[in-house]
């Protein structure tokens, strides 16, 4: 029989379903959300009840998307998407000066709110946070794509929202 | 304490103007920041610099953090300079590996300035 220790580190490893039970609990992402924003942005995150606004192809021309590996134990991506004005929005608050073109520098605050958002999940599941590594962030400008894992096992979505901006982040992983 | 001068070495230039504001509101007296966006260039850097405090990102294309120490190291680069390592990742095992090739801190992403004030602060004054 294993045990589970959640946030101070696991006595045994957790296997199959108790695995993604454990690493899909919408707490954990809520968490580091709204820490990555108050930290590094100054500003409450919190999650919506919406629907989602920011599906690629639907309403929005617009659409930027920040993609970040998981290899390791959870093997996967985590992908942040959300439209152009949200995009600016949320490169200023890290940068501390108005955003008006999508830029270099909104790629790069995009990319690296991916990564922090990703590796702040990742580092409150002690489960897996040593045995889990980070790609380094894509980012892609457009909404006329799909995106497909094989078999994934599972599928953590949520829409959030700081200061009337919306996105969702998304974590999609295959097999544990 | 007098101004240093610091290189920031990370992939993300956006995140090294994040650093800088950072040490700057944690009351570290910054004179010069230097940049670097990979450990390549944070080497070619120091190879004709001299600075007082260095932070670097781990994961990086081409050269990671951790490669770009241990070189650091082996050059005998910035001997004496406190280094600082800046991530995402956060288990026991990274930072024993930071530790292990070379870092005298570690900030893990996302920090605030009191958490840099904390870590980096006292490395800069013990060096100075």
């Amino acid at each position: 029989m294993t045990t589970q220790t959640v946030g101070g580190g696991a006595d045994a490893a957790l296997e199959g379903a108790e695995a993604i039970r454990f690493a899909t609990q919408k707490k954990y992402l809520d968490e580091a959300v709204a820490e990555v924003f108050l930290l590094m942005m100054g500003v409450p995150c919190r999650p919506i009840a919406a629907r989602r606004p920011v599906v690629p192809g639907a309403e929005f021309t617009a659409g930027v998307t920040a993609i970040i590996g998981l290899a390791g134990r959870l093997s996967g991506a985590c992908v942040l998407r959300m439209q152009e004005p949200v995009a600016f929005r949320m490169a200023e608050f890290m940068v501390g000066s108005p955003m008006t073109a999508f830029d270099r520098t909104v790629k790069d605050a995009l990319g690296e709110a991916c990564n922090m958002l990703a590796g702040t999940w990742k580092g409150k599941l002690t489960e897996f946070t040593a045995t889990c590594m980070l790609s380094v962030p894509a980012v892609i400008s457009g909404s006329n794509y799909e995106f497909h894992l094989p078999k994934p096992a599972f599928h953590l979505d949520r829409v959030y929202c700081f200061e009337g901006n919306v996105f969702t982040f998304s974590i999609d992983c295959a097999g544990l | 304490m007098s101004e240093i001068k610091a290189l920031i070495v990370d992939d993300s230039s956006v995140m090294r103007k994040i650093v800088e504001r950072a040490l700057r509101q944690a009351g570290i007296p910054l004179g010069t920041v230097l940049e670097a966006s990979s450990g390549k260039e944070g080497l070619d850097v120091l190879r004709r610099e001299k600075v007082q405090l260095i932070l670097s990102d781990i994961n990086m294309p081409l050269m990671d953090g951790l490669e770009f120490l241990r070189t650091l190291r082996r050059e005998k680069l910035a001997e004496g300079v406190p280094v600082v390592m800046i991530t995402t990742e956060s288990s026991e095992e990274h930072v024993r590996q930071a530790i292990t090739s070379g870092a005298q801190g570690y900030l893990r992403k996302p920090f605030t300035a009191d958490q840099v004030k904390e870590r980096v602060l006292p490395l800069v004054q013990q060096f100075v």
